[in-house]
């Protein structure tokens, strides 16, 4: 994987002039339990909450405000606050239940904060139509919880709000105390919630999940928005105000500084000196970033008993730490007084990135037999580049032009257009390599921890299995199934919102050499059999066209058996190790968890056609029935167990949605699959002859 | 023999494996879906991958691939891939099957610094008994006894020879309440007789239950009650054969005695006055009763000037009459007494909550909510051998001091504070200076003599001192002592005029006219000042302070005064009070507010009793509580228990025999090993919630006495060397102080001849069939 990734460094150190200087998109901000480069990080923030990376052509422009990027936006947000985007659409909304309940156009999907609070905060119809479900949710989470033995039937959601109570009145559920403080004072006691509840609180809990779930992002979306107050900080004036009382007092400075720093502790105040754009690193605990706000922060000096700026907390030298602030200063008050900023700022990049560099050689976090390191420069950079070009709406576009050039090259067949469609697929799949080792080196692991992985991973395998069995059977249509695969995968990733960041992995999964064997080989076979499938579709859809077997479908068939079985040889052993891997890891080898039970399944259905095909009871026409489907039991394998039972111990690719769509593309292959066979039958009849289906 | 031989090829064939593999998948699908719709993994294992159908399958599976190699005999060259793959696979079954019947699989929890050398065998059924320690032992001895959840079954610990456990009845799921105060009819307090609990409707009389020496010996009413009126059945209790007695602070001799059902039905009509009575008993089924109080109102007749009082019933300052709006007199005129039985109420709703109140002898009200009965403090008798009792403690007094005494209370601690504060030495005000000497020259306290006018004065409810000779001798003489000379002229002026104009004042306080117009009316020139002073304060004493300051003020101004009233015995202590006024030195501005300090607290003790209902059954098993009803005998000794199962073990052991401890829990072993858990930690993800590792750190100890200190973490496991092997499974929340580890124990004696070994050669059995292509040929020959 290092491999690859150096080969992509030497292509762009050839191609444009490569610094190793990072600029001021690449710097290092702490978010979500990463470090990433700044532009990447106020992409991904901006998209919590606005659900699109970059701002809209001049979204801010009645403010007077043409940011560039949504880094400078961050930027904005950070020297002056959110004090004049209030009224700027910057949230969005999914669903139109939500929209409908707070009184909003249903034809927009992104609000001002201001739109926001007055439905959340100061309309009583609208507060209680929103507020109303959430406390309700909250009240069944803690009725169904297991831990309720005793079947208390009221409680107290101080999650919510010290003072609310919710209970059962009868069937129904009501509110039984509410505080003074918006929006519970819009609910009364005695307010009914809701009807009917005691038959199936569970269900009644599902059905309000998603408003329950999307609310609460946004209320925090909100809160976090609120707290954006540039530098003006309440934390600092609060310390600021304290210690000129006690100063008036004459109190002992000894008492000062005790009393001060039990109100006003120092750590509390370099995290609270600003929530975006964190980019100091602590010496006390080596995990945690500060804004860059936090050098402002003031200390009391009992020796001049006066306020002084705070001491280095960075783990850089005392020198370089006044320089850095100096440096920060500087550009700072360039910035809040409109004036050229480049020169500080430049410098000030510089300083920072001379001292992170330091940082770099030992790792920021132990654990038991493992460490976290802080990325390297390269990583960094390739982690913006990563962000900053759409790189797998690239990969669609490429495999749509190769699936192109194959269909030609089926239609008009000549050397020129198989050789031309050969390459551009040679060139789709280094593409994609590149991509997949991108997302590799960044990371430091394989890339199968969590669906989106996966499914940019199976069309990879797919791809690969088709160039190298193309070499043994010379058959395009192999090479237009495994770029129909691509297409179709990595258009569902386009269309879905998976999860695409570059994200931690779980402590589960953390097991470099078992999630290698186990996962890849897992996922892997899901690619085979993925191309197995499409080629499947291709001799069905042949019967269903010519009414019999041709020599094109007859080698069709035979590629169709050759996946199978390098599909089974990659998903038995998988599953098996997976077993061994939990046998070492967590004490059981098989614990028929849904996740290992359609594994399982999925085996059991290909051995069967594959018993059947090896002992000649079946045709190619079965095994291509065969071939899709296995594809259907695969494709429930890997997302009906996450979507659709979700339970069990796999937890990680968890989601929920597109269940409809998921039930539309099963009966359409029955139907499929049902019309091919009658087809089947039917030219069986007519030619009389009792072949073995 | 040709059938066997029949059989033998039908079972190694590959219509029987197809139909095995079909329906072993069809099973399992069913399961998965199962779980999906039910979350609970036992269910759908229990009709699917547990049921003894599965396990035949699963033989069956084993004796298709093992008939199906032995049909290839004699084996060529073609069949070594199939043959390799078949043998993986029989030896992973093989290995399953071992682990089942001699492995070792449980949980063990341990909290941070304690130990432990059992593991649990999750959803199995066991009853833990213990011993009570005889002479000869030191610790109680401990047996676990594995059952089964079948009715008529009789088990015999080893441990215990003499000791027979029969199970009379199971059921499957039960939900368990404990039960204190109220147990079906009868309430239940320990130490006395129990009494009949009363079903109630709001308005109905109030039952008495029993009468009970609760505290003090005296005779407390008790009223068990079973009503869905918590808020009615309190008032009504408190409301009944209470009596109010009302004094007048002017004329201590004046009392009047009122039952106060009366007082609340209609106004009590005096010669003077009206008095009204409200009751004021706001409760919430939440925090219970909020600040009861009973309000007055008296309107006097000529006036019709009100003034109203509260009398509060709960909390450190119940019964004190309080002013509701502010008046020149700093206390109301009005003293209520409250009388009544003493009275202990307690209240069962229909959720089973429990309220206690307890009305004392004042009518002071202390409450408390028991939510679902569960107690605030658990008492173990004898270790639990001699039961449990639920208590619960009601801040309580006695009889509070009848208001006279009272009152004598608070100015003796008045005049503590101010000798305390005399030892500083402080610069005196000119009106103490001035009685500080005559104090001096009769050798009397100036702290008491103070004290002492001030409250006199007080209790004269009078603005300032009539003109009269004090009675008080000791007091009487400091006052003949006084040097008024020794006030400048000016001051002496100012003090005549005061007392003048106060005179005149007199009718107007009475009367609750407003001084302010009255001042305005009769062209008093100072009102501007006056008129600055907030509302709250323009009727305060402190009003009339700063009437006396812009008195002394004007005096060079005035007209000249008789100055002989200095020298009249009767004056002294109307003029001393008037220069103390001009100080604003009264008892309003001294006191505080008295606080009686909760002396006393009424405990109250109740046996706990677990009762179970049968609930009907939980789709999710892991979440259903079973319940056993038992027979233990012991030689002639024999007792009956019910029992509902705990699923970590962790809840009460419920005695029995008087000798014995009994819990319904999982069944557990000991293991040769003893773990000691040190610190439990997670690490996170920089600046995140992530769990990045889970670490727990252990010291593993043997039975020789060596000891193993070592990290587990998720995916680095612990291995003794005798196979034992130590997970972490999970740690507790973040919140949590001390943190609890969950270890998965195992001891899987297969595992490395048959299972891991079976698991790589079918590996390598499946890369083979691929690798030899050995289907090829027949593929060309289709």
């Amino acid at each position: 994987m290092r491999l690859i990734a150096i080969l992509i460094l030497l292509c762009s150190l050839g191609s444009s002039s490569f610094s190793y200087a990072l600029s001021k998109e690449e710097m290092p901000v702490s978010y979500k339990g990463r470090f990433r480069p700044a532009d990447a990080y106020a992409k991904l923030w901006l998209y919590e909450l606005y659900h699109a990376q970059e701002l809209k052509k001049g979204a801010l422009e009645s403010k007077g405000l043409f940011p560039d990027s949504s880094l400078d936006f961050l930027w904005h947000l950070h020297f002056l606050g959110s004090s004049d985007s209030e009224e700027t659409p910057l949230f969005w909304i999914q669903t139109a239940d939500l929209k409908k309940k707070a009184g909003l156009d249903l034809l927009y999907s992104r609000f001002s904060y201001k739109e926001l609070t007055e439905a959340l905060y100061h309309n009583d119809q609208t507060s209680v139509q929103l507020f109303g479900p959430l406390a309700l949710s909250q009240f069944l989470q803690l009725y169904t919880e297991p831990s309720n033995r005793s079947q208390t039937d009221y409680f107290e959601l101080s999650k919510l709000a010290p003072g609310l109570w919710l209970g059962f009145e009868n069937d129904g559920i009501t509110v039984k105390a509410s505080p003074d403080t918006v929006p519970w004072s819009y609910f009364s006691a005695g307010q009914l919630l809701a009807s009917q509840a005691r038959q199936n609180p569970k269900k009644l809990l599902a059905a309000h999940r998603s408003h329950t779930e999307e609310l609460t992002t946004l209320l925090s979306n909100l809160q976090h928005f609120k707290e954006l107050t540039g530098t003006v900080n309440k934390n600092e004036k609060a310390y600021d105000d304290a210690f000129q009382a006690l100063k008036i007092k004459k109190i002992d400075p000894k008492e000062i500084e005790q009393n001060l720093e039990q109100r006003f502790p120092l750590m509390q105040r370099l995290r609270s000196a600003g929530s975006i754009l964190k980019m100091l690193p602590s010496r006390y605990s080596s995990h945690e970033w500060f804004s860059l706000h936090a050098l402002k922060v003031k200390v009391y000096h009992p020796v001049k008993n006066e306020l002084s700026l705070v001491g280095n907390f960075t783990p850089f030298s005392d020198v370089e730490f006044q320089n850095i602030r100096e440096k920060y200063l500087k550009w700072e008050h360039s910035y809040l007084n409109k004036e050229e900023t480049s020169q500080f700022e430049n410098e000030f990049w510089e300083i920072l990135q001379k001292n992170y560099k330091t940082l770099l050689e030992n790792p920021y976090q132990h654990a038991q037999g493992k460490a976290l390191y802080y990325p390297s420069e390269i990583q960094l950079k390739l982690e913006r580049f990563y962000y900053h070009y759409p790189l797998t709406n690239g990969l669609i576009i490429a495999y749509c032009l190769t699936s192109l050039l194959l269909v030609f090259a089926l239609r008009f067949p000549s050397a020129g257009w198989k050789k031309a469609a050969y390459v551009a697929l040679t060139l789709s799949f280094f593409l994609h390599t590149c991509v997949i080792a991108l997302r590799c080196y960044i990371l430091g692991r394989a890339p199968v921890t969590n669906m989106f992985e996966t499914v940019l991973y199976v069309p990879w395998i797919a791809v690969l299995a088709s160039l190298i069995l193309y070499f043994f059977f010379r058959q395009l249509s192999l090479l237009l199934a495994a770029s129909l695969v691509s297409i179709c995968l990595l258009t569902l990733l386009y269309v879905t919102d998976l999860q695409h960041g570059l994200e931690n992995v779980q402590a589960v999964l953390d097991s470099q050499f078992w999630l290698i064997i186990h996962v890849l080989l897992v996922v892997g076979s899901y690619g085979l059999f993925a191309l197995g499938g499409i080629l499947g579709h291709f001799y069905l859809g042949g019967w269903i066209l010519y009414k019999k077997e041709t020599t094109w479908m007859r080698s069709v068939a035979k590629i169709i058996v050759q996946t199978l079985y390098m599909g089974i040889a990659l998903l038995i052993p998988g599953t098996i190790l997976g077993g061994i891997w939990a046998a070492e890891s967590w004490g059981r080898f098989w614990d028929w968890d849904p996740k290992e039970s359609w594994a399982f399944i999925s085996s059991c259905i290909y051995l069967i056609w594959i018993h059947a095909y090896r002992f000649n009871r079946i045709s190619h026409f079965g095994l291509a029935v065969g071939a899709v489907t296995g594809l259907l039991a695969i494709s429930f394998t890997w997302y009906g167990v996450n979507y659709i039972l979700g339970t069990g111990l796999h937890s990680y690719g968890f989601g929920s949605g597109g269940e409809g769509l998921y039930y539309l593309f099963l009966i359409i292959e029955l139907i499929f699959l049902c019309y091919a066979l009658t087809i089947y039958y039917r030219s069986q009849n007519k030619r009389r002859v009792s072949k073995p289906l | 023999m040709n059938i066997l031989k029949r059989l033998f090829h039908f079972l190694g064939g590959l219509y029987c494996a197809i139909g095995l593999i079909a329906i072993t998948a069809l099973i399992v699908i069913i399961g998965t879906f199962l779980e999906s719709y039910t979350d609970s993994h036992l269910y759908a294992a229990q009709w699917t991958y547990n049921h003894p159908f599965f396990a035949f399958l699963l033989w069956l599976f084993f004796i298709n691939i093992l008939f199906s190699s032995l049909r290839r005999w004699p084996f060529k060259t073609r069949h070594i891939p199939f043959l390799v793959t078949h043998l993986g696979l029989l030896m992973v079954l093989g290995g399953t099957i071992i682990k089942n019947k001699w492995g070792v699989q449980g949980n063990m929890v341990v909290v941070e610094g304690s130990a432990s050398q059992h593991i649990y065998f999750p959803h199995s059924y066991a009853l833990q008994i213990e011993k009570k320690k005889t002479a000869g032992s030191k610790t109680n001895e401990t047996a676990i006894l594995p059952i089964r959840l079948q009715s008529y079954q009789n088990y015999q610990p080893s441990t215990f020879k003499d000791l027979h456990v029969r199970i009379l009845e199971t059921s499957p799921h039960v939900s368990e309440q404990l039960e204190t105060w109220m147990k079906g009819e009868t309430a239940w307090i320990t130490g006395y007789p129990p009494f009949k609990v009363h079903p109630w409707n709001a308005f109905d009389p109030l039952p008495i239950s029993s009468t009970l020496p609760l505290y003090e010996q005296t005779g407390w009413k008790v009223t068990a009650l079973r009503t869905d009126s918590i808020k009615e059945a309190m008032q009504e209790a408190f409301q009944s054969e209470t009596f109010l007695t009302i004094h007048f602070r002017e004329s201590s001799t004046f009392a009047k005695r009122l039952s106060l059902v009366d007082a609340l039905k209609e106004p009590l009509v005096l010669d003077e006055g009206t008095l009204q009575t409200t009751l004021s008993f706001p409760h919430s089924p939440i925090d219970g009763l909020q600040n009861p109080s009973l309000h007055f109102r008296w309107i006097l007749n000529e006036s019709k000037q009100a003034e109203t009082f509260t009398v509060p019933l709960k909390g450190s300052q119940a019964l004190d009459t309080v002013l509701e709006s502010p008046s020149f007199y700093a206390l109301p005129f009005l003293a209520i007494e409250i009388e009544k039985p003493p009275h202990l109420l307690l209240i069962e709703n229909q959720q089973k909550d429990t309220w206690i109140a307890a009305f004392n002898g004042d009518g002071k009200i202390s409450d408390q909510l028991l939510k679902k009965g569960v107690p605030e403090t658990l008492i173990s008798y004898d270790g639990g051998f001699g039961g449990y009792t639920a208590q619960t403690s009601l801040p309580f007094t006695g009889r509070v001091l009848p208001q006279e005494k009272k009152d004598k209370q608070v100015l003796e601690n008045l005049a503590l504070r101010i000798e305390a504060a005399m030892d500083s030495g402080p610069i005196l005000s000119p009106p103490l200076q001035l009685l500080q000497q005559a104090c001096k020259k009769c050798e009397a306290s100036l702290a008491a003599s103070l004290t002492h006018f001030i409250y006199d004065w007080h209790m004269r409810y009078s603005l300032l001192y009539p003109i009269e000779k004090i009675a008080n001798n000791s007091l009487a003489t400091v006052f003949s002592a006084l040097d008024w000379e020794s006030v400048a002229k000016p001051e002496r002026q100012a003090l005549l005029w005061i007392s003048l104009l106060f005179e005149h004042l007199k009718k107007p306080v009475r009367e609750g006219e407003d001084l302010l117009t009255f001042l305005k009316k009769h062209k008093w020139p100072l009102t501007a000042a006056l008129t600055e002073l907030s509302e709250e304060k323009k009727k305060s004493p402190y009003f009339l302070s700063i009437l006396a300051q812009q008195i002394f003020a004007l005096a060079p101004h005035l007209p000249q005064l008789d100055e002989s009233l200095f020298h009249s015995p009767l004056y002294q202590a109307h003029l001393l009070s008037a220069y103390l006024k001009a100080y604003d030195i009264e008892y309003a501005s001294l006191q505080q507010p008295s606080e009686i300090t909760e002396t006393a607290s009424l405990q109250l003790e109740a046996p706990l009793t677990p009762v179970y209902h049968r609930q009907p059954l939980l789709s999710k098993l892991e979440d259903q509580r079973p319940c056993v009803y038992a027979e233990v005998k012991e030689g002639p000794k024999k007792q009956l228990i019910a029992l509902a199962y705990n699923p970590f073990g962790t809840g009460l052991k419920w005695p029995v025999l008087g000798d014995y401890l009994i819990r319904f829990q999982p069944s557990y072993n000991e293991i040769p090993y003893r773990v000691r858990l040190r610190e439990g930690r997670q690490i996170n993800y920089a600046d995140s919630t992530q769990p990045y590792s889970y670490e727990s750190d252990i010291i593993i100890s043997d039975g020789k006495g060596k000891s193993f200190p070592t990290t587990l973490s998720m995916n680095r496991v612990y291995e003794t060397w005798d196979g034992y092997r130590f997970y972490m499974a999970g740690l507790s929340a973040p919140e949590q102080q001390a943190k609890q580890v969950h270890l998965v124990i195992n001891y899987d004696p297969a595992k490395y001849f048959l299972t891991y070994p079976g698991a790589l050669i079918v590996t390598l059995g499946i890369l083979l069939l691929f690798w030899m292509w050995p289907y090829k040929q027949l593929g060309d020959k289709r």
